[in-house]
């Protein structure tokens, strides 16, 4: 871990006027309905849409402008650049998450209702995942093309995988059906904690595709990168 | 200025990532072999809602003024069990589901079996039902009122189940409380 690689990372994430803007929209919107609908529920979702701003074009966008290249003559390496990088986005992601529990919190106990304790452990421990498994799947996609290209194949693989799942619907087709989640799943890796709640036996199954498709991402990104040609003349 | 990473000075920029390789291959290993156990013996989830049987809950259902929601689901429906899992499983889905319409959980039989029960068979006929998860809102003169077919998520489910109920308590006749402007 270097923090200050993890400082400089989020301090030219939280200075772009773009993401700044889109994390203003995915955080104000749903405390806005927890507000309205007295349930903080509506929280449970942002923080994978966090992480995917704060990740999109963690590697590529760097290596387009030539940073990158300029950061690799200190001595730091590429694969701590990555992971680096990566966990820069989880902790931003969850520590954002955070502070919208607790004024979601407040904004119940100005309604006189308050949210249950283990449902809130609950939806900081499925944050938590689903912060590291986009950013991690963003980050491996950053290292494949520059810019916000990253972007372009997070949202043509969605689109394609949605066909497909409908289609299957359509036509029946369970291989195909199962194949889609599948992928759905590596593309945005998630994992429920609600049999916490239940008290209920966890599913390894869940526990291990998600942790898979987390390392996974990691290694081949870091391969990736590791590979890449970043001198100026490349570029 | 970044700091040096421990033990970067002598070693390489372009270290290969040995220790994650094997972590992912061993998480690999590890997810195919549970995900196939796990087939074969599904973990118990806990069934929250109030099922009623095919044959009871017309009944029910006149005397509480809901609708019946009839559950086509498969046992080999990737589908039905994340349904189960995300609606059934869950206390506040659950309840929803419980509280707006008369459940009945109905499993088609096909594949394993050759043949349904008569109960079901009827039922998968009546409704026409080609795919699963099938849910079929059906009202007191035994008609559907709404049908869905796959699973949106638990959020859309719920709310698609709350909002057929209004609509069908709002219906003059429909053995419901009618509301009256």
């Amino acid at each position: 871990m270097n923090p200050t690689l993890i400082a400089a990372f989020l301090r030219q994430r939280f200075t772009s006027p773009m993401r700044a803007g889109l994390l203003f929209l995915v955080t104000v919107f749903p405390l806005g309905a927890v507000a309205v609908t007295g349930t903080i529920s509506p929280l449970a979702g942002i923080a994978s849409p966090i992480a995917l701003i704060l990740a999109a074009g963690a590697i590529g966008q760097d290596v387009a402008s030539g940073t990158l290249q300029l950061l690799l003559v200190r001595p730091v390496s590429r694969p701590s650049v990555l992971l680096n990088r990566w966990l820069a986005c989880v902790l931003a992601a969850v520590g954002l998450t955070l502070a919208m529990l607790v004024l979601g919190t407040l904004a119940l106990l100005l309604r006189h209702t308050h949210p249950d304790g283990l449902d809130l452990v609950r939806i900081v421990l499925e944050s938590a995942c689903s912060a590291a498994g986009s950013a991690a799947v963003m980050a491996m996609l950053s290292t494949l093309v520059g810019g916000l290209g990253d972007v372009g194949l997070l949202v043509a693989a969605v689109i394609v995988t949605q066909t497909f799942a409908g289609l299957a619907t359509l036509e029946h087709w369970d291989w195909l059906a199962r194949t889609c989640t599948e992928i759905q799943g590596v593309i945005s890796p998630q994992l429920g904690w609600e049999w916490m709640v239940h008290g209920s036996p966890p599913s390894w199954f869940a526990i291990t595709s998600w942790a898979s498709t987390v390392t996974l991402a990691l290694a081949a990104g870091i391969a990736r990168l590791n590979r890449r040609e970043l001198s100026y003349a490349a570029g | 200025m970044p700091p040096a990473d421990p033990g970067r000075a002598q070693g390489p920029s372009r270290r290969d990532p040995k220790l994650l390789w094997i972590a992912a291959a061993a998480l690999l290993v590890a997810r195919v072999a549970t995900g196939v156990y796990e087939e074969k013996h599904p973990p118990n989830r806990p069934d929250l809602v109030a099922w009623m049987s095919a044959a009871a809950a017309p009944a029910a259902a006149a005397t509480a003024g809901k609708p019946v929601l009839y559950d086509f689901s498969a046992e080999w429906c990737g589908p039905c069990q994340r349904m189960e899992r995300e609606v059934f499983a869950d206390p506040k889905s659950a309840s929803i589901v419980s509280t707006f319409v008369v459940p009945v959980h109905l499993v088609d039989r096909r594949r394993e079996d050759g043949h349904n029960s008569a109960i079901v068979d009827s039922l998968v006929r009546a409704h026409d039902v080609n795919a699963f998860p099938t849910i079929v809102i059906v009202g007191a003169d035994g008609k559907a009122i709404d049908r869905m077919e796959g699973y949106p998520g638990a959020e859309k489910f719920t709310s698609w189940v709350a909002t057929t109920s209004a609509k069908y308590r709002m219906i003059p006749n429909s053995g419901g409380p009618i509301t009256r402007p």
